[in-house]
Formats: structure tokens, C-alpha cells, sequence
């Protein structure tokens, strides 16, 4: 499974452009804001979720030129293959995650200010959000293929969304109040959030994991 | 080393229904048409697709139940396909260090520079020599027991298949024990190389031979349409219809050297059965 590893970072390694303008844009940004927290936000979930989605883009570099089929020949189960994945991509956003870490540590150095827990939060929150985005991506990809995996994806989205819409303006009709929702979720703190969704990305992926592991065993390399 | 009983595989246009062998010590060829089914035998052999009914045994197990560690020991070369166009050969040492126990690093490297291989040009950018040199290299530089190479002299120029065909052959001579299940749409290619042969046609295995009976006692009988009639047809196995009269193809030279002795017998290169047998009308 290393070997996978290894060939995925070798040909991440093509897109190391875009991780530079990643890179450069997300630290020009940071080190530009005077009130942070949010903007420190967007471009923590910037880098992080660019870093992570390249995990994706391995999935169609395999399937170009019928590539897939020959990775099947080398020493590798297909149940190693889809945990190389999720692992590739668990590091990436971690690693996403690190940078944006030293980057808003060196804007605070500078600036002689303070890392706030808040600051740190919002960058964390970014890891399970980008993994949970991920595991929906993978099952869509190794069903349907790189490209119709993320037309199918996109289809799946315009449908929760359209469905979302549809119960705003349902219980906007209705006079159905929702904002106890609101109340309920500012009720709790920012570690309990982050536990959430950490326990949500993990049961995400775990089903994720699964699904795809059953998807490529039933499908035939050809 | 490797034993298919009786696989089908059924698709929309096409079904495929073959059972052949490959035996240790033995280069065995497998030729036919593009689209024969050659491929598909070597995607069920690896495990890639499911096989609807049929048992195929690889170095000792059923091809569905092999594992990871068991590809140790395949060298696999497939048409059309390879490692990603957008790594280089540089990349792929440190991949196939990781993922092959047995990988001769050495042997790989020095083998890339006898080939003239680029070491830091993406795979993309070479030409089609140069992958098929690749891909058998990558194939054989792992101590594989059993080899399977679909193609691997597909679009080649003489110079590069014939080097191909000596780096296979150098890999045979190491370990008596090794085995190579190879296939080309070019009989010639070959006919210096294997040990036996199967012809696939239409998804079914028409004609089986070990290499030596082939060049020894198939014939081609050329005679004219008077001697034709005349002709005991009891040992023809393929008649073709040409301008002079009629090409017959026999595996019993001896029974026509001695029984028409008038007649033209000329020995039949592999080119020439295959295309009879592919073509020709049969008699027996």
C-alpha cells in the first residue's frame, strides 16, 4: 500500500503549482486581514478543501489510459487500494491543516498578538468538514467513474439543496418556526462542535470506506 | 502454472468459451484477430473481471481468490495499459521498491540503460517502443514465476521486438520453472518464442500445437484442381481456394510425401496455418 501511497504523492506532485498559488494566495490573505476569524476561516477551508479534493483527482489520473487496470495487476487488493485513498486524503487535509496553523501563528507573531482558541477552532473544523466531502465523493467516482462520479455528485447536491429550498419555503408558508434549531446549536460550545464533527467524519467515512470497498470488489477492471 | 477450464465470459456482442494450460518451463503463445478475446483471457486470468462460469487455477489457486501477495509472483504486461503518463521512471522505482518484495533494482536500472531509456521524461512522452520496453521490464524485474504479456510487440518496429522478445527469452533462461502465457495478432512474432500455441477465434480456441509438430509436420499441399479431386482429404485440415488451384493444409506431411509424390509440398510457417485455419474452408 505504500507503493500506492507513493505513486499518488508522485503525481500530486504535477499539481505542485497549484498548491504553491494555494500556498501563496491563502498567506498573502492572512497576513493582509486586520479582524481575522472569519476570513481566517475562508482561507483555512480554501486550502484545506483544494488539498484534500487533489486526493480525488488521483482516483481519474488512475482511470486515464485504462491505468486502473494495470494498478490491479501490481501486489494490490482492491480493499488497499480504497484505504490508500482515505488515507491520502487524511493526510492532505492534515497537512493543509498544519500550514494554515504556522501561517495564522506567524501572522500573531508578527502582529504580537495572541493564537485565539476561536482561531484555532475554525482551521480545525475545516479537517472533518473537507473529509466528510471527501467520503461522499469516493463511492460517486469508483461507481460511476472520475468524471461522471463528479456529474452524479453534483446531481446528489442540487437534489438536498433543492430539497432544502423546498422546505424553507414549506414552513415559510406554514409559519413553521425553525429557529429553535439556531438557538439549540449556538447552546453549544466550540469543543463540542469540533467533537461532533470529528464523529461525524469518522462514521462518514467509515460508511464511505465500505461502500467503496463493495463497489470496487463488485466491479469488473476492464 | 496456469490452468483455464472451460471460461465464458458473455458480453453484449461477444462470448468467449476457452480452456487452455501453461506449463512450467513453457513459453506458450496465444494468437488471434484483434478482438478475438486474447484480452479477455488475460483480464479473467488476473482477476480483473468475473469469469460467468468456468475455473481458472493461477500458480496453484482459483484466479478469483488470489491475493495481493500472490501477484508477487505474476509479472503482468497489458495492451493499452500501463502506469499513469504523468509519472516517470525515476517515479516508478520508488513505487515498485515499495509494492514488490523481490524487486532487482539493479537489474532494472541497468536494463532502462541499455534500452536508452529517459529516467526523468514522463511516461507520456515516450514512444511506443520505448513503453513496450517499459512495461516487460517492469513486468520482469521482480522474480515473477508465471508472466502474462498481452501484446507486448503490438506496434513495435523489428529492432524494438526483437529486443522484447530477447529480454523474455533471457528471463526463461534463468529458472526452468518459469512460465509465459504471451499473445500477439503476429503469428511470426512468435514462432522463434513459444513452446506451443493456441489459436483463439471468435472467443473459442480453434487449434492447439506444440511449436515443433507445427514446423515439422505441417504442410501446405499446392495443386491444381485436377490433382484436387484426386486428393485423399481424409488428413486435410483447411483448404483455400487460390489462382493456381487449391492450398491445403495437412499436419500429416509424411502421407502425401509418400502417396503424391507429383504434387507441390511446401513447409507452412506459422502466418500461413494461421491464417488457413482462421480463413479457410474446412475438411475433415
Amino acid at each position: 500500500m505504500l507503493g500506492l501511497f507513493i505513486k499518488d504523492l508522485k503525481l500530486l506532485k504535477a499539481q505542485k503549482k497549484l498548491f504553491m498559488l494555494v500556498g501563496i494566495v491563502t498567506a498573502v490573505v492572512l497576513f493582509n486581514i486586520q479582524d481575522g476569524t472569519e476570513m481566517i476561516g475562508f482561507m483555512a477551508g480554501y486550502m484545506v478543501f483544494v488539498v484534500t479534493m487533489a486526493a480525488t483527482s488521483t482516483i481519474g489520473c488512475d482511470e486515464a489510459d485504462h491505468g486502473t487496470v494495470f494498478l490491479f495487476t501490481l501486489p494490490v487488493s482492491r480493499k488497499e487500494y480504497v484505504l490508500e485513498k482515505y488515507g491520502l486524503a487524511v493526510a492532505g487535509s492534515a497537512a493543509a491543516v498544519c500550514i494554515v496553523t504556522v501561517l495564522v501563528y506567524l501572522v500573531s507573531v508578527v502582529r504580537g498578538s495572541q493564537l485565539m482558541a476561536e482561531q484555532l477552532f475554525i482551521i480545525l473544523i475545516m479537517m472533518p468538514l473537507a473529509l466528510i466531502l471527501f467520503s461522499l465523493m469516493v463511492p460517486f467516482q469508483l461507481r460511476f467513474g472520475a468524471e461522471k462520479g463528479r456529474m452524479m455528485l453534483l446531481g446528489a447536491y442540487g437534489a438536498v439543496f433543492g430539497g432544502l429550498y423546498i422546505l424553507k419555503n414549506f414552513t415559510e408558508k406554514w409559519n413553521v418556526d425553525l429557529s429553535w434549531i439556531g438557538q439549540k446549536i449556538e447552546r453549544y460550545s466550540q469543543g463540542t462542535w469540533t467533537i461532533v464533527a470529528v464523529v461525524a467524519a469518522l462514521a462518514v467515512m467509515l460508511v464511505s470506506y465500505f461502500a467503496s470497498v463493495r463497489i470496487l470488489n463488485k466491479k469488473e477492471i476492464d | 502454472m496456469l490452468k483455464i477450464d472451460h471460461l465464458v465470459k458473455n458480453y453484449n456482442t461477444f462470448s468467449l468459451d476457452c480452456s487452455l494450460e501453461v506449463l512450467p518451463g513453457q513459453i506458450t503463445g496465444l494468437v488471434g484477430k484483434n478482438g478475438a478475446g486474447k484480452s479477455t483471457i488475460f483480464h479473467a486470468v488476473l482477476g480483473l473481471i468475473r469469469p460467468d462460469s468456468g475455473k481458472i487455477t493461477v500458480l496453484g489457486k482459483d484466479s478469483q481468490e488470489i491475493t495481493a501477495k500472490d501477484k508477487q509472483k505474476l509479472g503482468a504486461a497489458l495492451s493499452d495499459s500501463g502506469f499513469s503518463g504523468n509519472l516517470t521512471i525515476q517515479d516508478i522505482i520508488s513505487v515498485l521498491e515499495k509494492l514488490y518484495d523481490d524487486f532487482n533494482k539493479n537489474f532494472f536500472m541497468k536494463q532502462v540503460e541499455i534500452f536508452g531509456l529517459p529516467y526523468k521524461k514522463k511516461l507520456k512522452d515516450f514512444s511506443t517502443g520505448m513503453k513496450a520496453k517499459l512495461k516487460v521490464l517492469i513486468a520482469i524485474s521482480h522474480q515473477a514465476k508465471l508472466l502474462l504479456l498481452d501484446e507486448p510487440t503490438a506496434g513495435l518496429d523489428v529492432v524494438a521486438r526483437n529486443e522484447v522478445l530477447d529480454l523474455i527469452r533471457d528471463y526463461m533462461a534463468e529458472d526452468e520453472e518459469r512460465a509465459v502465457l504471451i499473445s500477439s495478432h503476429i503469428s511470426s512474432d512468435l514462432e522463434s518464442l513459444c513452446d506451443d500455441f493456441y489459436m483463439l477465434k471468435d472467443g473459442k480456441i480453434i487449434f492447439h500445437e506444440e511449436t515443433d509438430v507445427l514446423l515439422d509436420q505441417y504442410v501446405v499441399l499446392k495443386v491444381d484442381e485436377a490433382q484436387y479431386e484426386k486428393l485423399d482429404k481424409s488428413f486435410i485440415l483447411k483448404v483455400q481456394k487460390e489462382n493456381y488451384g487449391y492450398a491445403c493444409l495437412t499436419n500429416e506431411n509424411a502421407f502425401y510425401i509418400e502417396n503424391y509424390p507429383q504434387i507441390i509440398i511446401e513447409k507452412a510457417a506459422i502466418d500461413e496455418i494461421v491464417t488457413m485455419l482462421s480463413g479457410g474452408d474446412e475438411q475433415c
